[in-house]
């Protein structure tokens, strides 16, 4: 069954109606289908490590794949890397350039396994409506491959994400646990698994806690519902932007035929528009037996505890829980991170990508399910049982006592001669006040000795949980962690946290890398967009020398841009002023390939420990040795067995860092 | 003309009327005057002006020569900015041994003297000995010698700091020494309704009342050390005028003696295992111990290798 075919019966079944299918309302774009044809990065001087930087991404995914599939796999993902869509016979005739030949039944029997695991997508050219195979015998079907991101994804964070979903679930218990532990660890290991198929696999367990069937069902229902499992469908096989063009074309054939005097670019624009609409809905549909792990899921989860640690720098430990707290509560409801939209080469066209931005914003508030209140929290904390005491952390009335000024205590400053801004400051102070006294009338004064006052009597009182949501939520503060809708409930605006975040850890790195001085520069550079040597040594309050020689560091890294600006005619250097400015995207870019780049390097490393020390790990890993290695080896021998197990352990500590740095920018 | 004051301006109109004279000998009044140096020439909207010179100063510009009088008025004109030795050289059109004579005789009078520019320190700049360098030329209290004070702007941002701590929380910069970085236990922060913030006045007032500062300090100055602090992300805006410190940079005073005793209170309860991912997870926001990367490295473009 074809692809045309699917979507005509999904069609036709009319079976997403309840899906979301919020079509977005700009038109206009044209398609761009980029194939990079760059033989370079399959060639052999990968093992080259300057070539291995060009692009880091081909180093990782290699390198991941290599370790988890071995070397045939990994010569079919470089071709697959660098071409981007190959047929069955392009990749036979490449893969005679590259280090592994193979024969025409390993590659095929290679490609079912990565398509299994998830890791390739194909799609298989539909027959044209007015096919004849009498006149056009030469027509064949072809079958095209390409990579897809999210498998490879999945791979590489695999045991994170056993661990986490399962420690996510720990409130059910142990062996609900322990259920899920292994449910995940199956769909990971085997790619698309039916729900019979889990349910097997796991019965075949010698544990005697995965014994019970009904539980079993019942821990792989609750993973469907929140999205830790997704039901896939034919149309998950196939790649977004073949899904994009053919949807695109068919609506685009459609147009021509109701109305043929439609200007070309109405037409265009009216395609467009209808396949957002059709593309968005195929992409939601989500039915069958055949379950997968949803990286989707992962990042959200891994997105609202980024925001929470952020939150937890700029307001403490306890307010960051109940942020995380808010994070749990909206779960897989939270708008999508990995839009398939984003890959179709659609966002080419800048007017489109605003208007998706745009789009995102209003789902983060619009979403259904997406808003909570206080309540919401407390009832999630008492589900739980999380022991939290927000009495003790709350203070309502200002520390008198480590302060010089006995004017403090008054909630609006006297000051008169600051202008306006302090007259905002004021007015947003006398609106608070009149909330917070609210909240005081409800709970009643306990004022305690210290003259501090708690505000409510539970632990997580309404009143105190409002408190966290109204510190959350101020706009006065450098991010607006929440945000308020016209119904009183709260939302998290992700398009802007997750843009607060990726600064903020970019921030951080350069701070830890290059230093406080670098990110003071960076910071005032961005602050002032476009910025003189000579402003920007008066503003920094450093030396003109120290100055330029961060400047060159941050520009090494492309952190920072010179802006040439040309006061003559000849746009002769002598006369010109040269600006210094920040472009977000490419120093994102560059940070991320950098990230990338390391931890492809750490897992080459574990690789090339083990290479070295391969006699010793084949001995330890002998039957008669195992389990008696103190007696069977030499001192030397287990203090270098040591080190290999320390060393390794390390680096997995570090790639695990450094993953959850890159993920950041790629939310 | 001494009546009404030292810089008013006539012209000769006013001149006429004022005096009653007719205007030839007005103007052979004026002649002598002018030959005198007790008045000066002006032109304002295309008009000739005169204005009052003081008898001291007429007599010093009198025991100059001509040239002397010439790049002296050049200096005058330049007031507390001051005018670059090649400048004047230009405008008074003198050979530069001429100019460096007449600078050489103004100065041992001490008629002139030369400053230190910040903004171009190798140039030789001039002004009237009796006038004050405006903070353009000497950079403002930042400035020492026209070196800028590394030490004393520190010290003040330390000072700013602080100052913003004690009202930022409840413990001031401490309020975070007894806290469990892990459980948040003996946390305490304010609310929102609480005035935790400073505003540019009340560290101004406090800079003056613990009279740290031997150059006097205005709001400009305090608003340029609370954005420096800013851009080094250890102060937070409140709107537009008022300042926080950031919990981080709290948090980093103190990186090396953070409670974290490994208590666990949850510990025992595997049913809470999950309200540990976020304690436990890793977070660049509390790490910051990296190794400084080696840039230089030929064999890639990227930073090495970060020590995590």
């Amino acid at each position: 069954m074809g692809i045309l075919d699917v979507i005509d019966k999904i069609e036709d079944n009319n079976i997403n109606e309840n899906n979301n299918s919020n079509g977005l309302n700009s038109n206009g774009g044209s398609r761009n289908v980029n194939i990079n044809n760059n033989d370079f990065y399959y060639s052999k001087d990968m093992e080259n490590i300057s070539v291995r930087s060009i692009r880091p991404k081909t180093f990782l995914y290699t390198s991941v794949i290599k370790n988890y599939l071995g070397e045939k796999a990994m010569a079919i993902l470089k071709i697959l890397l660098s071409k981007e869509r190959v047929t069955l016979k392009m990749l036979y005739s490449l893969m005679n350039n590259t280090d592994v030949p193979m024969e025409l039944p390993t590659v095929k029997r290679t490609l079912v396994s990565m398509i299994q695991l998830g890791l390739i997508n194909y799609y298989q050219d539909e027959i044209p409506k007015n096919f004849n195979p009498k006149i056009n015998k030469k027509f064949k079907q072809k079958i095209h491959y390409s990579l897809n991101e999210e498998g490879l994804n999945l791979l590489l964070y695999s045991g994170e994400i056993i661990t986490n979903v399962a420690m996510i679930h720990s409130y059910m218990g142990e062996s609900p646990m322990n259920i899920i532990e292994e449910i995940i660890t199956n769909c990971l290991q085997f790619g698309f698994l039916s729900i019979d198929q889990i349910v097997m696999t796991i019965k075949n367990d010698e544990n005697e806690h995965f014994a019970n069937e009904d539980t079993i069902r019942q821990c792989i229902d609750i993973l469907l519902k929140d999205g830790w499992l997704v039901r896939a469908t034919p149309l998950d096989q196939c790649p977004s932007r073949d899904l994009w063009n053919l949807i695109y074309n068919r609506e685009y054939t459609i147009i021509g035929e109701k109305d043929k005097t439609l200007s070309e670019l109405k037409r265009k624009h009216q395609a467009t528009f209808k396949s957002k609409e059709k593309f968005n809905k195929l992409s939601a549909y989500s039915q069958g037996e055949i379950c997968k792990v949803s990286l989707d899921r992962y990042w959200k989860w891994k997105r609202v505890l980024h925001i929470s640690q952020l939150c937890e720098s700029i307001h403490g430990i306890t307010i960051g829980k109940i942020l995380n707290f808010c994070g749990d509560i909206i779960g897989n409801k939270q708008p999508t991170l990995r839009d398939p939209l984003k890959e179709c080469g659609l966002f080419d066209d800048p007017a489109e990508l605003n208007a998706f931005k745009e789009e995102q914003e209003y789902k983060d508030e619009n979403t259904p399910g997406v808003s909570f209140d206080a309540l919401d929290i407390q009832r999630f904390i008492q589900m739980r049982n999380i022991p939290i005491d927000l009495n003790s952390v709350l203070v309502n009335k200002i520390n008198s006592g480590n302060t010089n000024n006995n004017d403090d205590n008054k909630r609006v400053k006297k000051e008169s001669n600051l202008g306006l801004s302090l007259n905002d400051i004021q007015e947003e102070d006398g609106e608070e006040g009149e909330e917070i006294d609210l909240d005081e009338a409800e709970i009643g004064d306990d004022t305690n000795e210290n003259g501090k006052r708690s505000i409510g009597n539970n632990n997580a009182s309404i009143a105190s949980i409002n408190a966290c949501l109204q510190l959350l939520s101020d706009d006065m503060q450098s991010i607006q962690f929440l945000k308020k809708t016209s119904s009183g409930k709260y939302y998290f605006p992700f398009t802007k946290l997750t843009e607060a975040l990726k600064e903020s850890v970019y921030d951080g790195l350069i701070e830890s890398t290059l230093g406080v001085s670098s990110l003071r520069l960076l910071r005032c550079i961005r602050f002032n967009r476009l910025i003189t040597e000579k402003t920007l040594c008066s503003l920094v309050l450093l030396k003109d020398k120290d100055v330029r020689h961060i400047i060159t560091k941050l520009i090494k890294i492309n952190a920072v841009e010179i802006q040439e600006l040309p006061k003559a005619n000849d746009r002769s250097a002598a006369r010109t002023v040269f600006l210094y400015k920040v472009d977000e995207r490419h120093q994102y870019q560059y940070m991320e390939d950098n990230l990338c780049w390391n931890m492809a390097n750490l897992i080459n490393k574990i690789e090339l420990l083990k290479e070295k020390n391969k006699v010793l790990l084949n001995k330890v890993e002998r039957d008669d040795v195992a389990g008696k290695e103190e007696e069977l080896l030499l001192t030397s021998e287990l203090n270098q067995l040591k080190m290999i197990n320390e060393r390794e352990m390390s680096s997995f500590v570090r790639l695990n860092r450094l993953l959850s740095l890159w993920e950041v920018f790629q939310f | 003309m001494s009546e009404q004051g030292a810089d008013a301006l006539y012209n000769q109109q006013q001149i006429v009327s004022l005096t009653g004279q007719n205007m030839e000998n007005s103007r052979l009044s004026l002649q002598e005057l002018i030959d005198k140096k007790l008045l000066q020439v002006l032109k304002q909207n295309n008009e000739v002006v005169f204005k009052k010179v003081d008898a001291s100063e007429a007599s010093k510009k009198l025991s100059m020569n001509q040239d002397e009088q010439l790049v002296y008025s050049h200096i005058e004109q330049s007031a507390r900015e001051g005018i670059w030795i090649k400048t004047i050289k230009a405008k008074t059109n003198l050979h530069q041994h001429i100019v460096l004579k007449c600078l050489k005789n103004l100065e041992s009078q001490r008629y002139i003297k030369s400053v230190k520019s910040v903004k171009f320190p190798s140039r030789k700049i001039f002004m009237l000995y009796n006038l004050q360098p405006s903070i353009e030329v000497t950079g403002g209290p930042w400035y020492t010698d026209g070196e800028l004070d590394d030490e004393f702007i520190s010290h003040l941002l330390t000072i700013v700091w602080r100052f913003a701590a004690e009202k930022t929380f409840p413990d001031g910069f401490n309020n975070y020494s007894q806290v469990n970085m892990k459980t948040g236990e003996n946390e305490k922060i304010y609310t929102k309704n609480v005035v935790n913030y400073v505003t540019k006045q009340e560290i101004l007032e406090f800079i003056k009342k613990i009279n740290i500062s031997k150059v006097d300090l205005t709001i400009p100055d305090i608003e340029s050390l609370c954005e420096v602090l800013y851009f080094d992300n250890r102060l937070s805006k409140v709107g537009v005028n008022a300042y926080k410190v950031t919990l981080q940079s709290v948090l980093d005073l103190m990186s090396d003696n953070l409670v974290d005793n490994g208590k666990d209170t949850l510990g025992s309860d595997k049913t809470l295992e999950f309200t540990t991912l976020l304690e436990d997870s890793y977070d660049i926001y509390r790490s910051k111990n990296f190794i400084e990367p080696s840039l230089n490295d030929r064999e890639t473009v990227y930073f090495d290798e970060w020590t995590l």
